[in-house]
């Protein structure tokens, strides 16, 4: 008998132990049940891997944020009220990410959420949006399956995985290359940018293309340039998500003696600064295709460009531009918002139409997609360490350069 | 078809210096160590530290890896794993098996390796992305020196156990702990001095494979796998099955990655299935006993 | 029926208390550990009581998972009768995955179950047509339960609290059957209970065929609650090694281990995440985890379980007690 009641009381210890433990904070915010705005401040939540393999990603949002949250409540807000955003970890694994999105959520004060990054825990963060109603502008993450399908509460204003290579495909069709092959990566990135992306075009164009996968954090990759090179292809395309497969790929490249007209990369890894660092010389003359980085020529990239150097000491790239654009979108959908609640965001959101660095903005209904910005894209080049547009031609800051062979 | 030969006897030979390490651990100790792994993660480690502070070369730091991994393996040794032992065999893989996720994470904290990848930047590094060309086949420079690092240590471990006291202590306690007592020998502290060898050839691994690869805190993982599955195909406690076996490995996946078709993508799998064939028809591996 | 009322008087209260207070954050949390109760409890069946240590479990746990979300976005199937497929599919792969890696003993059977997990996570990622690859089977719409529609956090807590105790109680009393304690004689000393008549091939078998039926069941729920699953989330090792942190940590063999141990480590790492100081450290709870494990299994092999229960000695010195429990003497 003593022992049963040692047993329960001590196992309802433990339980209390679950309410002490995350219970606290979030009893006081979910307090005010209203979905509206709390005192002084509109807030806005966002899931990004703080810390992590990716924390670097979740930097360069954070800065891109900061930045524009500055500029927007230095002139005094919007409608009077500062802007704010309420950051969790995502760790980027869908499963923590999914936790972070309800805890979020159950913030009642947070109005509209940003962030995601990855493929998977964008996935989640849009469910989580889609069941409770509250309105999601994905910024970054790429995976087509987040505005596929009839959701109401998730908008994007970057280009899909599959849309990433769009300008590349134009640009093959001016200039067919004679063969491809395409290295892929096994993971959630890889596959979208094959089926949403590449293989329409495999399949139409009539060029002989040959295809080999690789998994992602393979160390050894020599055996897959081996026989990309047996089939001797005037072009290469790679997906690589993380700037390490990039520069293993482009490493193992050298060893095997491929060399052919081209090697394309299809964003995420290759277009970031970590690979040139990474491959160093080897980067050389690489390209990528994937989400434009603005247009440079306009002054207001540039200003952005000069500023956000300035204040944290290196260049503004994709993910800074997408970030940055994405708060001045809110800002100019809070203006418009009736009420200031979360359906009145979601609304305010659906109909935005406006100019930003990362281009025009407008969410439209087109294909299988939905509440989907048709983003522009380019092919970029990689030029000592640094990134410099090739095509389209109307934004190009240089001529493209063929692969000049291994030394 | 050489070319396939060639690289996959180069990075068998990286294989086969881990494997080296684990199966003289099991063949003296009976110990399956999860936290095998961790240790080649050490010597990447080492090696970048003294690389970028120092400027010295990944093979030279060799000689730091190994003393560190070796007293670092010695103490795990005689601190947990030999307390471990007295009570059971099951209790010994999980304590193993929380210590690889202990240090694997403890290195990923911002103090050691952090959340990142590092990598020996190429610009003062003798071995940046150098081919070596032997007859028309490409080999790996830093790989291909690390192929004749690892026959070297093979040699070099073959004369300490046959030649030297301790080598022959060693010998006796993994025949019989109780005989090798009573002659004299201080097994436990044998034990530890071949736990910590173990965990030094597993450095060295991560000494060479600092020159080419990326050195993350979580890499350990990859090869503890592949270290067991060459440790059980070439015989649990054999060294000339953990070379031999070290090699088939490293050949089979580089085919298997050439010739079947996709197999670029299932590279791993080729040596799991290995494993369970070898576990199907025999268990006891190529150069063990037979039950 | 000591047990049934334990059990009762536990989820009764957790389904009373936790809805007057939770919102989707503490749902959230309190699911996971009732997710991680069901898989302790399941793994410690082969692990702690009969003794077979298995790195591999997110095999079966995936395997669920997968047949159940097939199942439900193909086929439109209700989430009842996807528990049953999902530890149904999950105890028959067992079958021949106990033939062939029953061959081995002990730390070779871990290591076995390890390669089969990791091929099974591989196949996964790469057989498109069937699971989707590595994009993942997002499940959308709401479901049904044996006909009852399922939607709210709430109700998915509810049906995590039954499971949790369902499958709680399930292994309390079969650990008290003739099964049980034939798999116990196994646990302590395989050679003896053959010597004593008990069939170990027959016992260790069903051993699997069991934890593989609840493994499998939990992954189908874990997938049907996230309504999302990709190979890494339910076929990676650190599934599997998240099986064996709360059990071990818990209690090995016990009943209230896998319970004790859910509670505290999940609780645990959500606290852990929501410290700023501690943020820029994501690992930092597994180091703590991986340590735990270690002292634990040197110094107290019987977990926290054993921890309360020395500590219920030290108080009410004259009382003993007898039950199931893994205490070696170190």
């Amino acid at each position: 008998m003593k022992k049963k009641l040692f047993t329960v009381i001590s196992i309802a210890a433990i339980s209390s132990l679950i309410v002490a433990g995350c219970g606290g904070k979030e009893v006081t915010s979910s307090s005010n049940s209203n979905a509206t705005v709390n005192g002084g401040t509109i807030k806005i939540g966002a899931v990004l891997p703080l810390t992590g393999g990716s924390a670097v990603f979740g930097e360069k949002f954070k800065q891109a944020y900061s930045l524009a949250l500055e500029e927007i409540n230095a002139k005094g807000g919007v409608k009077g009220k500062k802007l704010e955003i309420v950051y969790e970890d995502s760790q980027e694994k869908p499963a923590v990410g999914k936790t972070a999105a309800e805890k979020l959520v159950s913030n009642k004060d947070i109005l509209i959420l940003i962030g995601g990054r990855s493929s998977g825990v964008t996935l989640q963060e849009a469910a989580v949006a889609e069941e409770n109603k509250v309105p999601y502008l994905i910024e970054h993450g790429s995976s087509d399956l987040a505005t596929i399908g009839d959701k109401k509460y998730v908008f994007r204003l970057n280009p899909t995985s599959g849309m990433y290579t769009e300008t590349l495909r134009k640009m093959f069709k001016e200039n067919p290359p004679k063969s491809i092959a395409y290295v892929n990566v096994d993971n959630a990135f890889g596959e979208a940018a094959y089926q949403y992306g590449l293989k329409g075009y495999f399949e139409e164009s009539k060029v002989p293309v040959t295809i080999e996968k690789y998994k992602a954090g393979e160390l050894d990759l020599k055996p897959v340039m081996e026989k990309v090179k047996a089939q001797n292809p005037e072009v290469v395309i790679m997906t690589a998500g993380d700037d390490n497969d990039a520069t293993q790929l482009i490493k193992a490249a050298k060893e095997a003696n491929l060399s052919p007209k081209y090697f394309i990369g299809t964003g995420a890894g290759h277009s970031i600064i970590g690979f040139a660092k990474q491959a160093g010389a080897l980067s050389n003359t690489v390209l990528t295709a994937g989400p434009w980085h603005g247009n440079k020529k306009d002054p207001k990239w540039q200003e952005f460009n000069k500023k956000f150097t300035e204040k944290f000491a290196h260049e503004p790239g994709e993910h800074e531009v997408e970030g940055y654009a994405a708060i001045y979108v809110i800002a100019d959908t809070l203006s418009r918002t009736k009420n200031l609640d979360r359906e009145g965001v979601r609304e305010a959101l659906a109909q935005t139409d406006m100019d930003t660095i990362f281009g025009h903005i407008k969410f439209e209904k087109f294909g299988s997609y939905s509440n989907q910005n048709k983003a522009i894209t380019d092919v970029s080049q990689w030029i000592d360490g640094k990134l410099y547009t090739v095509y389209p031609t109307q934004y190009a800051e240089k001529q493209i350069v063929p692969f000049k062979g291994w030394k | 078809m050489l070319q396939t030969l060639a690289d996959g006897l180069l990075i068998g030979g990286i294989y086969a210096v881990i494997a080296l390490g684990l199966t003289l651990i099991f063949g003296v100790m009976r110990v399956i160590n999860m936290a095998h792994g961790e240790f080649v993660m050490i010597g990447m480690f080492v090696s970048y530290l003294l690389f970028s502070k120092l400027g010295v070369d990944p093979f030279v730091s060799i000689l730091i890896t190994v003393p560190a991994c070796f007293v670092i393996g010695f103490f795990l040794y005689r601190l947990f794993v030999e307390k471990a032992l007295r009570a059971s065999e099951e209790n010994t893989l999980l304590l193993t098996a929380g210590t690889s996720i202990f240090i694997a994470n403890l290195m990923a904290l911002p103090a050691f390796i952090g959340p990142k990848f590092l990598r020996l930047s190429s610009e003062n590094l003798y071995w940046a992305n150098k081919v070596w060309y032997v007859g028309g086949i490409s080999l790996n420079a830093a790989m291909a020196a690390g192929f004749l690092v690892t026959g070297v240590i093979i040699f070099v471990l073959h004369l300490l156990l046959m030649k030297t006291d301790t080598g022959f202590a060693i010998r006796a306690s993994a025949q019989d702990p109780t005989a090798a007592t009573i002659m004299g020998v201080n097994v436990p502290f044998i034990s530890g001095i071949t736990f910590g060898l173990g965990a030094a050839f597993a450095g060295v691994a991560g000494n060479i494979l600092s020159a080419n690869y990326p050195i993350y805190a979580a890499i350990g993982t990859l090869f503890v796998v592949k270290a067991f599955v060459i440790v059980v195909l070439g015989g649990m406690g054999s060294i000339p099955g953990a070379a031999v076996g070290g090699l088939i490995l490293g050949v089979t996946e580089s085919f298997g990655s050439a010739y079947v078709p996709h197999g670029t993508g299932f590279r791993d799998v080729f040596g799991l299935v290995i494993f369970l064939l070898v576990l199907l028809f025999r268990p006891q591996g190529l150069f063990g006993k037979g039950h | 029926m000591k047990a049934i009322l334990t059990t009762g008087i536990l989820a009764g209260l957790l389904a009373l208390v936790v809805p007057m207070f939770a919102d989707i954050h503490i749902y959230a949390v309190v699911t996971i550990v009732l997710i991680s109760i069901m898989f302790g409890q399941a793994w410690n069946l082969l692990g702690g009581f009969t003794g077979q240590i298995s790195f591999g479990h997110a095999m079966f746990f995936g395997l669920g998972a997968y047949v159940a979300m097939i199942g439900a976005v193909r086929g439109h199937m209700d989430m009842g009768l996807g528990l049953l497929l999902g530890g149904l599919s999950a105890g028959l792969y067992s079958i021949p995955i106990g033939a062939l890696i029953f061959r081995l003993r002990g730390p070779y059977f871990a290591l076995g179950s390890l390669a089969l997990a990791e091929i099974m996570r591989i196949v996964a990622a790469n057989w498109k047509s069937i699971t989707n690859g590595g994009e993942g089977m997002p499940l959308s719409g709401v479901n049904t339960m044996f006909g009852i529609p399922i939607s709210s956090k709430q109700e998915y807590f509810y049906m995590a609290v039954v499971l949790a105790a369902l499958f709680s109680l399930f292994c309390s009393y079969l650990m008290k059957s003739k099964t049980g304690y034939s798999m116990i004689a196994i646990r302590e000393n395989e050679e003896s209970a053959q010597a004593m008549g008990i069939h170990t091939p027959r016992y260790k078998s069903s051993a699997l065929f069991i934890s593989a039926f609840l493994t499998g069941s939990a992954g189908a729920f874990f997938g049907y609650y996230n309504k999302f699953i990709d190979p890494d989330m339910v076929l990676s090792t650190h599934i599997s090694t998240e099986m064996i942190f709360v059990t071990v940590i818990g209690g090995i063999g016990t009943i209230a281990g896998p319970i004790v141990g859910s509670a505290i480590l999940v609780v645990l790492q959500e606290y852990l995440k929501g410290i700023p100081t501690l943020q820029t450290y994501p690992s930092l709870y597994l180091t703590i985890y991986g340590f735990l494990l270690m002292m634990v299994i040197l110094y107290l092999p019987g977990g926290i379980v054993d921890g309360f229960k020395r500590l219920y000695r030290w108080f009410f010195a004259k009382t003993r007690h007898s039950g199931i429990g893994k205490e070696k003497t170190v």
